[in-house]
């Protein structure tokens, strides 16, 4: 499944409206139907699309907030990574300085950060816990050959 | 005489029906289950395990712990062979091998041990005194002897075939210690909610509870210390791990642990790390680590069978082993009672206890009336025997009535240091108890606080209590809600009924009468004269003292010498211990492998690799890849039997005469936003952007705030209020924070923003005469790429296969050229295309090589022109400089020292003659006064041109152009090279540009 990706900010006098949109609380991603938002920095969102809405997310956005915000296309600047599972968690904080326990984060957390030496932003999707991790494309390769190494204590299977 | 030291007992920590093998040196021995090396070996009889640092003393077991400063071995073979690998924390696996250390040729007989012999030269600083002359053989001579003769064993020079983890773990309490105090702590802490991680060094808890003597709650010591652990390990909110050692205590309450997951195996299972090394995170900290038992100082201390009075009593206690027949027992405290009375449960005789306190303590008392035979007012003067010890010579502690005693072992104990050595590391300097004898924990000044043993409470009821009101305390400074009456409540409920508390006197005694080499500091080889000698020579203060004598300094940091070598310094010095006071300890508290910290990151992963969308395709083309930071590059492609020069003269050369493909990619680049863009650009650049108009690019070059050039690249506008940066390779997220600083710090009036997009677009340059017909060829009707439609500097996007393309007529190799971007998951489709189209062309791809030869015959800067050192107007790009608009740098460039005419700026070099020239060559003006001083400027770039048909290369010299077409001589040192050159202008190729814009 194509995953379309923007980078979306807020232009000079549109920050609340956008904010209202894309949610502005730090650390935690906000969903509609088309996309999930996941705020960066002050006046910076990732927005990705949910379930097949790829295509359409630059006019689903551009529909919503007009002429409040700049788009730009980052739909292959980066590759997701979906990691599920019960030792998701576990699998995670060998290379995650962050607090991820279920007590500290939820789903909906997003945050940027390293590991592995690489620049990861993590978003937590569900309960299960399920972890969407998005890497910068140069990178894909070098993180998976670190994330299936710490993976294999553990046990794990490629669904796709 | 199979395990013939192995009493009969009920000894909780070994399971007698698994036998174990292992050898030692060759000879086969066996052991249970759940021993370690050193009580296996110590069942077998074996009590010479090695010898000493420096005078190749025989040694045995000093301790029972990760304390110990002799027992140290070669463990396993091959490239998993581990030296200096203290046995008492080897667990017995079936297969063991390991080997003892610093001997030559055998155990048993040591040549070194003649070392002894010159024993009075070796005294403390003899590498100071001795081979100082002469000086032609301090590396020839002397270094060899040394390393010969000291040290300890040899490491494989095999890689460790074995896996290491890092991780990562939060907590609000983080208790260090699984003994007696730990679990309360950990309990105690658990039942508020709170997440609680407790660490344990050794694969079993309980610590030093005397398992066969210590009843809890009316149960055995190991019954009820399952108890806890069970109703740990049954908590969610509790993170319980044994075999973990912290050894690092760091700011902000951030702490290192080393997790020994697989070295008790014989090699770790599939997948299974050998080691991991956890990063901890917790708001409090208990320290329950308990506290390390010190020896006394006599003469001969160091002979093997004299060991720590705990070291005897876990033998027996844990291991149903005894370290000999008859036992000679010393002390300063009432520790060694316990000791006594194990030892004679078990039938071990016990020949005398020296008991350097003038009167009988309460529990010294006891056993005299138990009858065994203690002497008051004794201390041990002389240990005698070869190998091992055969006798105790002792007296009255101001040296008179000598006498001698019988023994094949000898327990002593010192006193206790409680270990106060992480919460040193936080900075916290330890204070002396003179009712104690020890020093202890400071005030906390980080949120720790020490429990039990740790902080001097050396009593079991104590050390239950003080664990439970720390976890309590910990919890309750993390945050815990709880209801104060419930939780008092239910801590009282955790803590179980014990006998009473036995009392605490220490006698002072910290050098016994009598003479001959005393040792303080095992692993090191110091002793008492050591000290005592350092101080006549000056080294009065404890840090000085320590590292002239190297007190302390061994693996072991000390742990068993530290305050023994403090207080004999102190009685030197005639002052008090707390006024001498410690030296500071550091991280890590006991060893750690260094492939534990490298974790992942060794080898090939010793940092991420970034590959291009295009990777694959220069894979199947052959190309010799090369390191740019993180990326890696096509360096060349060579043809069969072509040295890089040879691919690098012939894809150059194919690129002047057709055209040819190089993968830019990794260039950095920077989608941009906002109203204020130009302005924004106009501040940053020397030049001005105001007036770009949409879809045209331009050079720009970026200064850093001092004035020297930063970077360059061009900028592109792709519409009204919509920009895209490049920048160099090399810079791309240094300029990237640049422009984050300028724009949220110095100027967030403006309505600017930006993101990286360099992996969101791949770029292929397509440069040569042949370039526009090959363009042609790939877009079809899709894009008109004349002079009309795409001019020189000209930027156009278009639908290209549906896939949303732009095309920039820019050039770096001084070509017609174009760069064609396209989103990065097309970069395969975009290289095959063209290269495939480009069959008719003629079309050759190139690599980082043959593009620095163009650019050089083009004469465009690179990373070696801006290196950090040169300004624009060295690079001849003065001119660029805006002067009628402000921009971050200009107001350095006015600095004295850059307007000067003797700055060396950029010049063009021709090779004069045969040879070749260097990169870092320096320009002088005659090679035979070639020196430093004489040096005009130096060469940064050079190529062997196909378009000038030599060598050429790019430079800096003083006076610059106004030298043109005089010859200087280009001398390289380290090859001791002179070749000349002829000054020239730096465009080689091109000058007037009609291949860039025709």
């Amino acid at each position: 499944m194509d995953t379309s990706i923007l980078q979306v900010f807020s232009r000079k006098g549109g920050e609340a409206i956008v904010a209202s949109s894309l949610g502005d609380t730090p650390g935690l991603s906000c969903r509609t139907t088309d996309y999930t938002s996941m705020p960066l920095s002050p006046r910076q969102w990732l927005v990705t699309s949910v379930n097949g809405a790829d295509c359409h997310l630059k006019d689903v956005l551009q529909r919503d907030l007009g002429n409040s915000v700049y788009l730009s296309e980052q739909s292959h600047s980066r590759i997701i990574i979906r990691v599920a599972g019960e030792g998701a968690r576990e699998l995670l904080q060998k290379g995650c300085r962050l607090d991820l326990h279920e007590s500290r984060a939820s789903s909906g957390f997003c945050a940027q950060t390293a590991m592995a030496q690489i620049g990861v932003l993590i978003h937590q999707v569900d309960e299960l816990p399920t972890y969407d991790l998005h890497i910068y494309s140069g990178f894909a390769q070098s993180f998976w050959h670190w994330l299936t190494e710490m993976a294999a204590p553990h046990g794990y299977k490629v669904i796709s | 005489m199979k395990q013939s030291f192995r009493v009969d007992c009920e000894a909780p920590g070994i399971d007698r029906k698994r036998k174990l093998a292992f050898t030692f040196d060759g000879k086969r021995y066996e052991g249970y289950a759940g021993d370690n090396l050193a009580s296996a070996l110590l069942a077998n009889g074996v009590s010479l395990m090695g010898r000493s640092f420096k005078y190749h003393r025989p040694r045995g077991l000093l301790s029972m712990g990760s304390e110990e400063p002799n027992g140290l071995v070669e463990l396993r073979d091959g490239a998993r062979k581990e030296p200096n690998t203290r046995s008492t924390m080897v667990e017995l696996y079936d297969g063991l091998v390991a080997k003892s250390q610093n001997r030559y040729p055998s155990l048993q007989f040591d040549l070194l041990s003649f070392n002894q012999v010159l024993a009075p030269f070796l005294t403390a600083g003899f590498y100071y005194k001795t081979f100082m002359w002469p000086a032609s053989f301090w590396e020839s001579v002397y270094e060899k002897i040394i390393r010969r003769s000291a040290g300890l064993g040899s490491a494989s020079v095999d890689a460790d075939p074995d896996r290491y983890e890092h991780s990562h773990l939060h907590c609000e309490v983080l208790v260090i210690g699984g003994g007696v105090t730990g679990l309360m702590a950990a309990r105690a802490a658990a039942i508020s909610g709170m997440r609680v991680v407790l660490l344990e060094e050794q694969a079993h808890f309980g610590g030093s509870l005397v398992l066969q003597q210590e009843r809890l709650d009316g149960l055995p010591a190991s019954e009820w210390i399952d108890l806890q652990f069970q109703s740990l390990t049954s908590m969610d909110n509790v993170t319980v791990m044994s075999r973990t050692t912290l050894f690092g205590y760091y700011d902000g309450n951030v702490l290192a642990a080393l997790e020994r997951v697989a070295d008790h195996l014989p090699e770790p299972a599939a997948h299974q790390p050998r080691q991991r090394l956890w990063t901890l995170r917790a708001a409090q900290v208990v320290i329950a680590s308990g506290s390390h038992e010190r020896p006394m100082i006599f003469a001969n201390n160091d002979k093997p069978g004299v060991m720590l009075n705990t070291a005897v009593r876990r033998l027996l206690d844990r291991y149903a082993v005894t370290p000999g027949r008859r036992l000679a027992l010393c002390t300063t405290n009432d520790d060694v009672y316990s000791t006594a009375r194990l030892l004679r449960d078990n039938d071990v005789e016990v020949a005398v206890i020296l008991d350097a306190r003038p009167k009988p303590s309460t529990v010294a008392q006891q056993a005299v009336d138990s009858g065994l035979p203690v002497l008051f007012g004794s201390v041990p003067r002389k240990a005698l025997g070869g190998v091992r010890v055969k006798g105790l010579e002792f007296s009255d502690i101001d040296g008179a009535g000598i006498q001698t005693a019988a023994c094949d072992c000898v327990a002593m104990s010192g006193g206790f240091s409680p270990d106060v050595h992480l919460s040193s590391q936080t900075g916290a300097a330890p204070v002396w108890d003179d009712r104690l004898q020890a020093f202890l924990p400071a005030t906390p000044i980080r949120a720790e606080r020490s429990a039990g043993a740790a902080n001097g409470i050396f009593d079991l009821a104590g050390c239950l209590a003080s664990g439970l009101d720390a976890g309590a305390k910990a919890a309750l400074g993390a945050g815990a809600d709880v209801p104060a009456s419930t939780y008092d409540n239910d801590l009282k409920m955790l803590l179980p009924d014990v006998d009473a508390a036995s009392s605490n006197s220490f006698a002072v005694c910290w050098q016994c009468p009598g003479k001959g080499k005393s040792f303080v500091d095992f692993q090191n080889d110091v002793t008492a004269q050591d000290i005592r000698l350092a101080y006549q020579e000056g080294y009065v203060s404890v840090e000085h003292a320590k590292r002239y004598t190297t007190l302390g300094m061994a693996t072991d940091q000390g742990k068993t010498a530290n305050v023994n070598g403090i207080a004999i310094l102190a009685e030197t010095r005639g002052e008090s211990i707390q006024n001498v006071g410690t030296t500071r300890f550091r991280p890590p508290y006991s060893p750690v492998a260094i492939a534990a910290f490298a974790g992942h990151e060794r080898g090939r992963d010793f940092q991420p690799v970034r590959r291009t969308a295009m990777h694959a395709c220069h894979e199947k083309l052959g190309a010799v890849f090369v390191e740019a930071g993180q990326w890696v590059r096509p360096q060349y492609y060579p043809r069969e039997g072509e040295t890089v020069m040879d691919a690098t003269y012939r894809e150059a050369m194919q690129v002047r005469q057709s055209v040819g493909l190089c993968d830019v990619s990794t260039l950095g680049k920077i989608e941009m936003f906002g109203t204020d863009t130009a302005e924004f650009l106009n501040r940053l650049y020397i030049n001005g952007w105001h007036t770009l108009p949409v879809g045209k690019a331009r050079y720009g070059v970026m200064l850093r705030e001092d004035g020297y050039v930063f970077d360059d690249g061009t900028t592109s506008r792709i519409g009204e209020h919509h920009y895209f940066m490049t920048t160099t390779t090399a810079n791309a997220a240094r300029v990237l924070a640049h422009m984050e600083y300028a724009s949220q710090v110095l100027w967030p009036d403006l309505d600017v923003c930006f993101c990286s997009a360099t992996e969101q677009w791949c770029g292929v340059a397509v440069a040569g005469p042949e370039s526009r017909a090959l363009l042609q060829s790939l877009f079809g009707s899709a894009l008109q790429v004349d002079n009309e439609h795409l001019p020189f500097m000209g930027v156009r996007e278009t639908l290209w296969q549906g896939v949303r393309t732009r095309v920039f007529r820019i050039s770096f190799s001084g070509e017609h050229a174009y760069e064609i971007n396209v989103p990065w998951g097309y970069g395969e489709m975009l290289w095959d295309r063209l290269y495939e189209k480009g069959q008719a062309y003629k079309v050759v791809p190139y690599g980082t090589e043959a593009l620095g030869v163009l650019r050089i015959e083009k004469g465009h800067v690179a990373g070696n022109e801006i290196d950090g050192r040169t300004t624009a107007a060295d690079m001849g790009l003065g001119g660029m400089m805006s002067k009628t608009k402000p921009f971050i740098g200009q107001v350095m460039t006015q600095r004295e020292g850059f307007l000067s005419d003797d700055r060396p700026t950029l010049v063009g070099l021709k090779l004069k003659g045969a040879g070749r020239l260097r990169g870092g060559a320096h320009l002088v003006e005659d090679a035979a006064t070639a020196t430093a001083n004489n040096s005009l400027g130096w060469v940064t770039s050079v190529a062997n041109s196909p378009a000038a048909g030599n060598w050429i290369a790019l430079g800096y010299l003083r006076g610059g152009l106004s030298h043109k077409g005089k010859i200087f001589t280009a001398f390289y040192p380290l090859k001791d090279e002179a070749v000349d050159v002829e000054v020239c202008h730096p465009v080689f190729f091109d000058p007037d540009g009609e291949r860039l814009r025709g």
